[in-house]
């Protein structure tokens, strides 16, 4: 992904507004076979998206999840969350789960 | 128990005098109210900082937030907590976040603040992007 102005631009458009669902998920006639993953802040920047939807057929874990959606070895020290509840990387990931990588926490 | 996102500018000191003011049941109750505001520094790692980005996980730190407030009701005996934290877009001298605790002893008070601010900081899903000459840089939480 470009950094540049207009890149960064739309990043804090993207997080000024609150969240924003993801346009039309991969939805089939008559099932949602889909898990939402979401990257934050630096993990956003290294693997290029801030949001995608799998098809959540084959996916059993959350290392799963990293490697579908990332052409990066999964980082030492990303933080994971599934359905926003902090978790480790082989933690089960079932359809329509929320699944989250970021790195460490710097608010306050 | 009150938490709170905001996406601008507050003042916490007539955030704390509100949500008291709107509490006329604890009159008498409180002895002590501890508070802690985290304010936006321009300067940092030895660089002046021009703003800050401060990006969120809406969906989990509002969460996170209410969770630690309820671990702090639980733990000591305290009346009432009200947390207040920013996101978006931040300028220096602009308060970041604002933790208030009331008490009938100070001693409660201040441990239970200290708590919620030092959880707040390891737990709560918040990221720190800073504007310095040299361009955007993420904040470390060694920083």
């Amino acid at each position: 992904m470009r950094s540049d102005g207009l890149e960064n631009l739309r990043i804090l458009a993207q997080f000024s507004a609150h969240e924003k669902k993801p346009a039309a998920g991969k939805t089939t006639e008559n099932h949602v076979m889909s898990i939402t993953v979401k990257f934050f802040a630096s993990i956003r920047e290294k693997v290029g998206k801030s949001e995608q939807l799998i098809d959540s057929e084959g996916i059993s874990s959350v290392t799963d999840v990293w490697e579908r959606t990332t052409d990066v070895p999964l980082p030492a020290n990303v933080l994971m969350a599934v359905n926003q509840e902090y978790v480790r990387a082989e933690q089960a990931v079932r359809d329509r789960d929320e699944v989250a990588f970021f790195p460490a926490v710097t608010g306050g | 128990m009150a938490v709170s996102l905001r996406d601008e500018a507050f003042d916490p000191w007539a955030a704390l005098s509100a949500y008291q003011a709107a509490h006329p049941e604890w009159a008498g109750r409180v002895g002590a109210t501890a508070v802690f505001v985290g304010t936006m520094r321009d300067f940092n790692q030895g660089s002046a900082v021009q703003g800050m980005l401060l990006e969120h996980y809406p969906a989990m730190t509002g969460r996170y937030l209410e969770r630690l407030c309820q671990e702090a009701m639980s733990r000591w005996d305290i009346l009432d907590t009200l947390v207040i934290h920013r996101y978006g877009e931040l300028a220096p001298n602009d308060p970041i976040v604002l933790v208030g605790v009331w008490s009938a002893h100070r001693e409660q008070a201040f441990a239970a603040c200290r708590y919620l601010i030092d959880e707040l900081k390891t737990r709560a899903p918040f990221w720190k992007q800073e504007a310095t000459d040299e361009g955007l840089r993420w904040v470390s939480p060694d920083d």
